[in-house]
């Protein structure tokens, strides 16, 4: 019974050991790779130069470009994902001290808008601090509207950031008469009929009065040109 | 009672007369009087730096603590000759290694009860992630007793248990990524590096900490993965110790 039990000691337990190390290291490649195609955002673009000049030099501001600096130093560094209210802050701090910089808010439409699940939805609040301070801009709302459209699939959404940038002054004809393209695209023929004549009775420019006549013949044969 | 039920009440007697134990106190209450002090020190994310702070913070303190009171009693026990006390009765050496293993992890238990506890008044996140994350911080804990019983068995020296044990921690917080900072950067290292990855628990693996941060989502079955995973990995390193101290006469 002693040779037994040594046997079970010396060979059976390092055994156990052996397989238990093979066991632990087939564990964690399976525990890595449940994680992390359980996280679809892990592999995102890092933050750059480039994307910074996007932010800063738009405007030729002294500040932006310092401001930038300040975003580039505060950046999750060779982060696997974004963290979105990480960046929004840093966005806010941005736009607190420089408040007519429109670089964070173009930079939110264009490189925060690949997710589009609860934390890609927060950079709609912070665009409607953009409505706040630049009420007579098209540009923003009319790009708002493009990826609430495209990368949402949010067609009300799209519709009340077209209507914001149609509403703007100085907003071209094709930016006026989206929101009743966005509602004939939906079905909704009436409400972009509505929408276009009372437009078109307000409207004493001819380059206006133009493209809503177009339009509205195109409702009314019934085409839907994409 | 069993001879294991024995010696962990033993141990948690000698433990409650340690004066280490009591430094719970002081040490729970910096962690908190911190995480206010770092919900101050931001302009923009109080209320998330006081969170993560939180998260952060107990896990580590937590960690620290039952590691220090498993290194200094496991040594004092071996230094003063008092285990002799113990291995010369009619007691097993895997019984032993597991009376103690029992005692410190329900330590462990009554530490991160207190940190959940903590968690949920002060409002750091939603019950059920907040609740996924302690258990897997739990999970870990008992890793680290056990890797702490392992290292001091076989250093035998304080100084040299505590930088090990720190070393393992820190090691097994960071496996993952010396991998990938090692594909990015210094490919040739590669498999060197999977050496320490397939040997080294992945701690990381028992953090929900995201899940609570977030808000997001988290299932109970989130919990089933690491349980498994810790559970092998205790198996290795009380088979670690079993073989280490067989003969051993300390």
């Amino acid at each position: 019974m002693p040779a037994k039990k040594d046997i079970f000691k010396k060979v059976l337990l390092p055994c156990a050991l052996l397989i238990l190390l093979v066991l632990h290291a087939f564990l964690v490649d399976v525990g890595w790779k449940g994680s992390e195609t359980k996280n679809q955002y892990k592999v995102v673009p890092k933050l750059n130069l480039p994307w910074m000049k996007f932010i800063s030099l738009d405007q030729d501001r002294f500040a932006s470009l310092l401001l930038s600096l300040y975003l580039l130093s505060a950046r999750p560094v060779d982060c696997y994902e974004w963290d979105y209210k990480g960046m929004l802050n840093y966005m806010r701090v941005i736009t607190r001290l420089d408040p007519y910089n429109k670089g964070p808010f173009f930079f939110a439409v264009y490189f925060m808008s690949y997710r589009t699940d609860s934390d890609g939805r927060l950079i709609f609040n912070y665009l409607e601090e953009a409505q706040d301070k630049f009420p007579d801009d098209w540009k923003l709302p009319w790009q708002v509207s493009y990826v609430a459209k495209i990368k949402f699939k949010d067609n009300d959404l799209a519709y009340q950031y077209a209507l914001k940038a149609a509403n703007a002054p100085y907003a071209p004809p094709i930016v006026k008469i989206l929101p009743a393209i966005l509602k004939r695209n939906l079905g909704d023929r009436e409400s972009a009929v509505a929408y276009l004549t009372t437009l078109r009775d307000h409207s004493k420019d001819p380059k206006e009065i133009e493209p809503i006549d177009e339009e509205l013949q195109r409702l009314s044969r019934g085409s839907l040109p994409k | 009672m069993s001879r294991i039920g024995i010696v962990s009440i033993y141990t948690l007697q000698e433990v409650r007369r340690d004066r280490l134990f009591w430094g719970f106190v002081p040490l729970m209450l910096f962690v908190i009087a911190f995480t206010f002090f770092m919900r101050e020190t931001s302009i923009v994310a109080g209320a998330e730096a006081f969170n993560r702070s939180y998260i952060a913070l107990t896990a580590l303190a937590a960690a620290v603590f039952i590691v220090l009171l498993v290194v200094s009693s496991m040594y004092r026990e071996i230094d003063s000759k008092a285990i002799f006390m113990v291995i010369t009765k009619p007691i097993a050496r895997h019984e032993y290694i597991l009376g103690k293993f029992i005692a410190f992890s329900l330590i462990s238990l009554g530490i991160i009860m207190i940190s959940f506890a903590g968690a949920f008044i002060l409002g750091v996140g939603p019950a059920k992630p907040l609740a996924v994350h302690y258990i897997l911080c739990l999970f870990e804990q008992l890793v680290m007793i056990m890797a702490a019983l392992a290292i001091t068995l076989g250093l035998r020296s304080l100084p040299s248990s505590i930088l090990g044990v720190a070393g393992f921690y820190i090691i097994g917080h960071s496996t993952k990524k010396m991998v990938d900072i090692g594909m990015n950067m210094a490919s040739a290292w590669v498999p060197a590096i999977k050496v320490f990855y397939y040997l080294f628990p992945s701690l990381s693996l028992f953090s929900a900490q995201a899940a609570v941060l977030e808000q997001g989502t988290v299932s109970w079955t989130d919990i089933l993965f690491p349980v498994g995973y810790a559970a092998l990995y205790l198996a290795v390193l009380f088979l670690i110790i079993v073989i280490d101290i067989r003969k051993r006469d300390f």
